[in-house]
This record gives C-alpha cells, sequence and structure tokens, in this order.
C-alpha cells in the first residue's frame, strides 16, 4: 500500500489511528506491528512472510551478540547477521543482474530468476543492519521484546520508502513514547504537505518528463524541459514520501530523522549529497565508509573507500549497472572536488556554483532514469545539441507554456521559500487557528481530487 | 495555566480528522453506482473476496480501482481537479481534452501511419471486391482542426485525408472543410460528434457527389437542451454549457423506419429513425438511430426509386444517414468493427449499390479494428 492512495488514506489511515488511539499503551505496539504487516501485505502478500523471518532471525541473532558480548561468538553471530540480511537482499535484488553480467560477459545462457523484488527489502535491510551492529557496538540496549523489534522493522511510515530509521535514533521512543496535540498537528502539517507534494506536483510534471522521453519530434529545449521536470519529480516525489513518512510518525508519536534538505540549493555535489536522501547517506557513512576507513587511511585507500562506498549507493537504488555508474559518477565527482574544485568553486560567484551543481545533478539524472547506455548517450546528445535536432519546437514551446505556473512552483518548493514563510508566521495564533488549517483543507481536498481523477500515480521506488 | 497557543493546533488535527474519516465514513456508507453518465462507462464493484486474488496481489488492485471508481461525490472531486488543472496551473487541457473559448475539443495528436495505410488497403479491397462500380469515400476531421495548431499540440489531419485518398480507389468527396475556424457550431461544444447543422452541411456536399439535389426543407425539433457529450465528462469543467440536440423532420424523414440487426437473423425494427430510449441510454447522441450497433437498416417507403445505399461508417455517419435516406429506397450502415468483412461481401450484394465509406479522421488513425 502507498501513501498516496485512496485505499490508505481512507481506510487503512482511519482504522490504524482509531485503533492506535483507543488502545491502551501495553496495545499500542502490538496494533502497530498487526497494522504494519496488514499495510505491507497488501500489495506484497507473500513477501511479508520474508520480512517476518528476516525480523525474527535478526531478532535472536541480536539477543546472541548480546549474551556473548566480548567473545568470538557474538562476532560469529553479528556476521550471520550481515550474511544473511544481505544475502536475502542480494538474492531478490541483484541475482538477476548478476545472471545477466555473467551471461553477456561469458556468452552463457543461464536462465534469469525473474524474481518480483520485494517492496522496501533495501529499507528495511539497512535498518535492521543498523540495530544489529549497533548492538554489536554496544550503542544501544538488545531488544528483548520480539513485537517491539517486529514493530521497529515494519512500522508501516517508514517501511516502504524510508527515510532509513537508524534503531538507535527511535530505541526509547518504541518502549516510551509520548503522544501531544502538538505533535500530532506538527505531524498533519508534514503529512499533508508531503501528500501534496507528491500527488500535486510529483505526479504532474512526471507527465512532462513523459512526454518529453516519448516525443516523435524531440528538441534541445524539450530535452532540457525533460530532464528540468524528472529532477522536480524525483525530488517532490521522494522527499513527499518522506515528509509523509515523517508526518505519520509524529502522529503516532516516533520523530524520524530528516531525509533532504532543499537539496537543489546545494553549491557543490558534496553539499547536494548532505541534503538528498540524507538517512541512505548516513547510513552508508556509519556502517561502511568509517568501517572501511574514511578518509583516515593512505590516500590510496580513501579514493578506494569513496568509490566503494559510491558504488554502492548507486546499486542500492537498482540492480542494474546504470545505477552503480551513476553512484561512481558521484562519487569521481565528490573526489575531484575533495582534490581541487572545492577550492576553485569558492572563488566564483554564487550562481556560478549554483549553474555547475544543477548540471551534473541533470547528467546524473539521465544516466539514473534512462538504463541504457544507447538512450543516455541519445538523450544527452539532444542536450547538448549533437544530434542535429531543431533548437526548439512547437511541443517544447507548448509544454513550456502548458507547465509553466507547475514549473514555477515546483521551483518556488525546491527553495526554503515557503518553510520560512511557514516559521516565520507560525507562531501568530490566527495563522495557526485559522490559516494553516483552511490550507490543510484545501491541500487534503484537491489531493483527493487528484487520486480520484488521475491514472498517473507512479510508485518510483520499485527498484529500490 | 495552560499556554495560550497550546489548544491553537486543534484546528489543524480537527480538520485532518473530520476529512480523513468523514470521507472514509462517507464513502462506507454510500450507495455503489453501476455506471457513470458523465464518464460514459460502467464502475468498478466491490471485489469478491479470493484466496488467489489476495496472494498474487490482483484483490488489492481491485479493490483500489473500486474504491477510485465509488468514491463518495466523485464526479465533484474530479471537477474540483479539473478547476485546479484549467484555473490555478493554467493548462489548457484536462484529461486529454482542450477547453478553447467554451468549447471543448478532443486533442489530437500523433499520426499512426501504420493503422491508416491499413485502413485504406482494406476499404480498397472491399471496394475492389463489392463490384459496384458506384463507389465513394470521405473522411471527418475532428473538430480538434479547427483549432490553431501553433498555439495548440495537435496534428494535421489533413494528413490522414492525403494518405486514405492516396491509397482508395473511388470517388473522394471531400468535408474538410467543416473543421475550418468559424465552423464551430458543426459540433457539439461538450461532444466530438458532429451536431445536426453540421450533419445537414455535410449531407449537402455528399448528396451533391452522389448526384442529388439536395434536399433543403426540414423542421427542427428540439431533442434535448441539456446534452452532455462525452467529451463534457471527460473534461470535467465547470466553465461549458450544454448543448442542444435538434432532431430534423419533414416528411420523408418521418416516413422512414429503422432496423438495428444484432445478426443476420436477430433484429428489432422501429417506426423512425430517432430513438428517443436508444440501445446505449448514456448518450443524447444515440437518438440517431439508437447508437452503436453492427448492422442498421433505414427503409425509405417515400422513395421514388428503387436504390439502395451501404454505408462503412463510424458513429459520425448515424446523424447524416436520415438526410441521404431521403434519395433511397433503403440505405444499409455497417460498422465493420463488429461485422465479418467476408460476412458483409457474401450477404448485402454490394454489386447493385451505391458504397460510401464514411470515417472520422480520428477512428481511421486510432482505431486498429476498424476494419476487420
Amino acid at each position: 500500500m502507498v501513501f498516496s492512495s485512496l485505499e490508505f488514506l481512507f481506510r487503512f489511515l482511519p482504522a490504524i489511528l482509531l485503533l492506535y488511539f483507543i488502545a491502551p499503551r501495553r496495545l499500542k505496539n502490538p496494533i502497530l506491528l498487526v497494522g504494519s504487516l496488514f499495510f505491507y501485505a497488501w500489495g506484497e502478500p507473500v513477501f511479508v512472510v520474508l520480512m517476518v523471518l528476516s525480523s525474527a532471525i535478526n531478532y535472536f541473532l541480536a539477543l546472541w551478540i548480546d549474551k556473548f558480548r566480548g567473545s568470538a561468538r557474538s562476532g560469529y553471530a553479528l556476521a550471520a547477521s550481515v550474511v544473511v540480511s544481505l544475502a536475502l537482499l542480494g538474492f531478490f535484488k541483484y541475482a538477476d543482474l548478476l545472471v545477466d553480467t555473467v551471461n553477456s560477459g561469458f556468452g552463457s545462457d543461464f536462465s534469469p530468476l525473474d524474481l518480483p523484488l520485494p517492496i522496501g527489502i533495501s529499507f528495511y535491510t539497512f535498518q535492521i543492519l543498523s540495530y544489529t551492529i549497533d548492538v554489536y557496538k554496544d550503542r544501544v540496549p538488545v531488544q528483548r521484546n520480539p513485537i517491539s523489534l517486529a514493530m521497529y522493522i515494519a512500522l508501516f511510515p517508514q517501511l516502504i520508502a524510508g527515510p532509513i530509521v537508524r534503531y538507535r535514533s527511535v530505541a526509547s521512543a518504541i518502549d516510551n513514547r509520548t503522544h501531544s496535540l502538538e505533535m500530532f498537528s506538527d505531524g498533519v502539517h508534514r503529512f499533508v504537505i508531503g501528500l501534496a507534494k507528491k500527488v500535486l506536483i510529483a505526479n504532474n510534471i512526471g507527465l512532462l518528463w513523459d512526454s518529453a522521453v516519448t516525443t516523435s519530434e524531440p528538441s534541445v529545449m524539450l530535452a532540457w524541459l525533460g530532464i528540468a521536470a524528472f529532477s522536480f519529480q524525483i525530488y517532490f516525489d521522494f522527499s513527499g514520501y518522506s515528509d509523509m513518512a515523517i508526518g505519520l510518525g509524529r502522529m503516532l508519536g516516533f520523530r524520524y530523522p530528516e531525509n533532504f534538505n532543499y537539496p537543489y540549493i546545494s553549491q557543490s555535489v558534496t553539499e547536494f549529497w548532505r541534503r538528498w536522501h540524507m538517512s541512505l547517506g548516513q547510513w552508508f557513512r556509519d556502517y561502511l565508509y568509517i568501517p572501511l576507513g574514511g578518509n583516515r587511511v593512505s590516500r590510496l585507500m580513501w579514493v578506494r573507500n569513496v568509490l566503494i562506498v559510491w558504488f554502492l549507493t548507486g546499486l542500492w537504488h537498482g540492480a542494474s549497472w546504470n545505477f552503480a555508474i551513476w553512484g561512481l559518477y558521484f562519487g569521481v565527482l565528490l573526489l575531484i572536488e575533495r582534490v581541487f574544485l572545492a577550492t576553485l568553486l569558492e572563488r566564483i560567484p554564487r550562481p556560478f556554483r549554483h549553474a555547475y551543481l544543477l548540471l551534473v545533478v541533470l547528467i546524473g539524472w539521465t544516466i539514473f532514469q534512462l538504463g541504457s547506455p544507447g538512450e543516455i548517450l541519445s538523450y544527452l546528445g539532444d542536450m547538448f545539441g549533437l544530434t542535429g535536432i531543431d533548437l526548439a519546437n512547437n511541443e517544447a514551446w507548448f509544454l513550456l507554456r502548458s507547465n509553466i505556473v507547475l514549473l514555477v512552483l515546483a521551483t518556488a518548493g525546491s527553495i526554503p521559500l515557503f518553510a520560512k514563510l511557514y516559521e516565520r508566521t507560525l507562531p501568530r495564533l490566527t495563522v495557526r487557528t485559522f490559516v494553516m488549517p483552511s490550507y490543510y483543507a484545501g491541500l487534503l481536498l484537491v489531493s483527493t481530487a487528484y487520486l480520484v481523477d488521475s491514472s498517473f500515480n507512479p510508485f518510483l521506488y520499485f527498484r529500490f | 495555566m495552560t499556554h495560550p497557543l497550546k489548544n491553537a493546533y486543534l484546528p489543524t488535527v480537527l480538520v485532518f480528522l473530520v476529512f480523513v474519516f468523514g470521507v472514509a465514513v462517507l464513502s462506507i456508507l454510500g450507495n455503489d453506482e453501476d455506471s457513470s453518465v458523465l464518464e460514459r462507462r460502467a464502475l468498478a464493484q466491490s471485489p469478491s473476496i479470493d484466496f488467489a486474488a489476495i496472494l498474487d496481489g490482483d484483490f488489492s488492485e481491485d479493490y483500489a480501482t473500486y474504491l477510485q471508481d465509488q468514491m463518495v461525490v466523485r464526479d465533484d472531486f474530479r471537477f474540483v481537479k479539473s478547476f485546479v488543472e484549467r484555473v490555478i496551473l493554467r493548462k489548457p487541457e484536462n484529461n486529454g481534452v482542450y477547453v478553447v473559448d467554451g468549447r471543448l475539443y478532443d486533442k489530437f495528436y500523433g499520426i499512426e501511419e501504420l493503422l491508416i495505410s491499413r485502413a485504406a488497403r482494406l476499404i480498397n479491397s472491399i471496394a475492389q471486391d463489392s463490384g459496384s462500380n458506384a463507389i465513394y469515400f470521405s473522411t471527418i476531421p475532428t473538430k480538434a482542426q479547427i483549432l490553431d495548431r501553433d498555439r495548440f499540440l495537435l496534428s494535421d489531419q489533413q494528413i490522414i485525408t492525403d494518405a486514405i485518398r492516396q491509397g482508395v480507389d473511388a470517388n473522394y468527396v471531400d468535408l474538410m472543410w467543416l473543421a475550418q475556424p468559424g465552423n464551430e457550431e458543426l459540433y457539439y461544444a461538450t461532444d466530438p460528434h458532429w451536431t445536426t447543422p453540421g450533419a445537414l452541411s455535410a449531407y449537402k456536399a455528399l448528396a451533391s457527389a452522389l448526384g442529388f439535389d439536395p434536399v433543403d426543407t426540414y423542421e427542427f425539433e428540439i431533442e434535448t437542451d441539456t446534452y452532455r457529450g462525452s467529451e463534457y465528462g471527460r473534461a470535467a469543467s465547470w466553465s461549458i454549457g450544454d448543448d442542444t440536440v435538434l432532431l430534423a423532420h419533414n416528411d420523408s424523414i418521418d416516413g422512414m423506419s429503422l432496423c438495428r440487426f444484432s445478426s443476420l437473423e436477430e433484429r428489432k425494427c422501429f417506426e423512425s429513425v430517432y430513438l428517443q430510449e436508444g440501445e446505449n441510454t448514456m448518450d443524447a447522441y444515440d437518438v440517431f438511430l439508437g447508437g452503436l450497433g453492427p448492422i442498421i437498416t433505414i427503409d425509405n417507403p417515400s422513395s421514388s426509386t428503387d436504390a439502395e445505399l451501404v454505408i462503412f461508417k463510424d458513429s459520425y455517419a448515424h446523424a447524416v444517414a436520415p438526410f441521404l435516406a431521403q434519395h433511397y429506397k433503403t440505405v444499409t450502415l455497417i460498422d465493420m468493427r463488429f461485422v465479418r468483412r467476408q460476412l458483409v461481401l457474401d450477404n448485402f450484394s454490394l454489386a447493385e449499390k451505391d458504397i460510401l465509406f464514411l470515417y472520422s479522421t480520428s477512428v481511421l488513425n486510432t482505431d486498429p479494428q476498424i476494419l476487420n
């Protein structure tokens, strides 16, 4: 089930809120667990078993890690947790990539397994690992209540599209959390804004990207318009999901980490990745980059560490080599910035720094989204006028005119304009009691209207 | 003491809870509808609980469709979305329908060369196999051809007409002039079809080409002045007024009778070419000959000749057929989307009849089953 659906908004959500808030404290976690399993099973009835199994295995492994702390057996238990978790992820997500690669590299004829990818497996696997590794490192106490642990792993707000909530950041809230009108109201704010970002902006501007890639009359202008539209689509879609997750979490008494912080206002790739999918970056930093030695190693090893992390960051986004190339592309850019470009960037005017960042990010998105090298090169060729197409044509101008308000709204939403306005005006009583509730009502009404009358509501994370 | 702002959070929470619970409760209590007249389609019904369907995910997909179709005040939500698209986001279209000066226009974009050449080949093969030496064809432009192609994303429908003309060896009757600026009234504002005046204009051109003096004496009856066509349902725009459906009468037309065949043996006959209770009652345009059907015949007892006309057609022909029938003893309308080619050649003695292929550019460009 996804948040931006009628069945979530008007069936699941009211039911779970009702049950959760009328239940006594001791039943709140079991209710969230059962509700979350139902939420997952709604679209993935079979793979819910995999998630439960994975949770159960890691529950016991964490107990062993704790029980044999200080001895080698604790390490074996952690190794088992890492191997089992990554093996499941690897099998379901990457097996066919391996088969295809071997077949094309060695001319063999192994049949692909054609396994459907269990939704959210990349997210919950990383959450599980954050738990067992942190128990091993003695950063958090082991969770002895299987229901509490299973609820942490399966909790529906962050289950299928993040943020990747590390166990230690919610450990205390799992067993002891408070609820307040203020927190619920704050949750409503984040949820409604997230819903509108996904349904009103991302879905709508995604149609522009679709027009650009399916056009029979390409032009340079349309190629730029298209990739700009995709940049907005993936940002508003992904950050919208994160907002909804954070908002739902707050309604239920959890504080999840932020996942996006206006990435498109960045002035370097380094800054961009501090603002984009922050929970993934932090996970790789804490559980891979630093254990590999981080930058406290020789320069060669540091380069190796960066490239490993970014190769895997890319591959995490989907079982296809273009994602790995996309990751390495950013890894190399980060290295270049660290070695000399950052100093150079500091010396040039700010608009040029923004232009540099946006250019490399847009090129990155073509690699991310188009998949095959032929398609990527052809689209980049269109963007830079290397394929002999028109500079602009009727279709490009028409699509620009048709989407101009949306593009302006998306641009305004990509900078902290509305957030600052919100923060500044919220202390006013009229804003809080009248303006904002009316605004939320409007957004809910319009978002529902779009869900009722729309055939375009993609779930972009089916490959994650 | 309570902080003065503490209770100020309540309105936000209440708005959210009232909306989510309110829509949920109303949609659970509301009665399910069988169909949507506005959208001209059957609505999804509650899926039955089936273990296999639950396991393979079909149930959840069907339930999502059901909820979307049966959402409480669904039409109002659709109008809200259209309002936001058109008024706030300033988009020229909603659901593929342009809204221009209070009229609706199906977006016509993309030329399907393969489908068009296939249609031309099939028209030609029927024409050749028919044995008739009075074969005519025409293409009907959709009203989007009226719009400025520099302002809107539209294909030139003349390309389709030219391709059909090139591929078909028969007498061409030009109707492309129908869709030119100033002729907006020849089409309904809310439906793709031509109005009765539009069909009358087309009839005059067709009758002249077929060798007749067009009849020009009619009285017009208002069938309805609250017609909302299929484009209205898709555009869901508040700013569009209703259409008027006119029925043309004179002694000749009023004396005609109509038979609708569901097979060669089974037919239903009526004493008028206008069927107020058409078989497809969702659309007032179905008053003309009773709506789509595989084979429809019109008998004209006042005809002074024994001549017969066979029209291979889509729904546009329904409004023009009564006019043409004034010059024939019988007019047979065949919709090749529902009838096999060989059955027609074997049963309709085409050699002795006038034949007219009358298709809209939109059907030629999109329907792979136009002539199966």
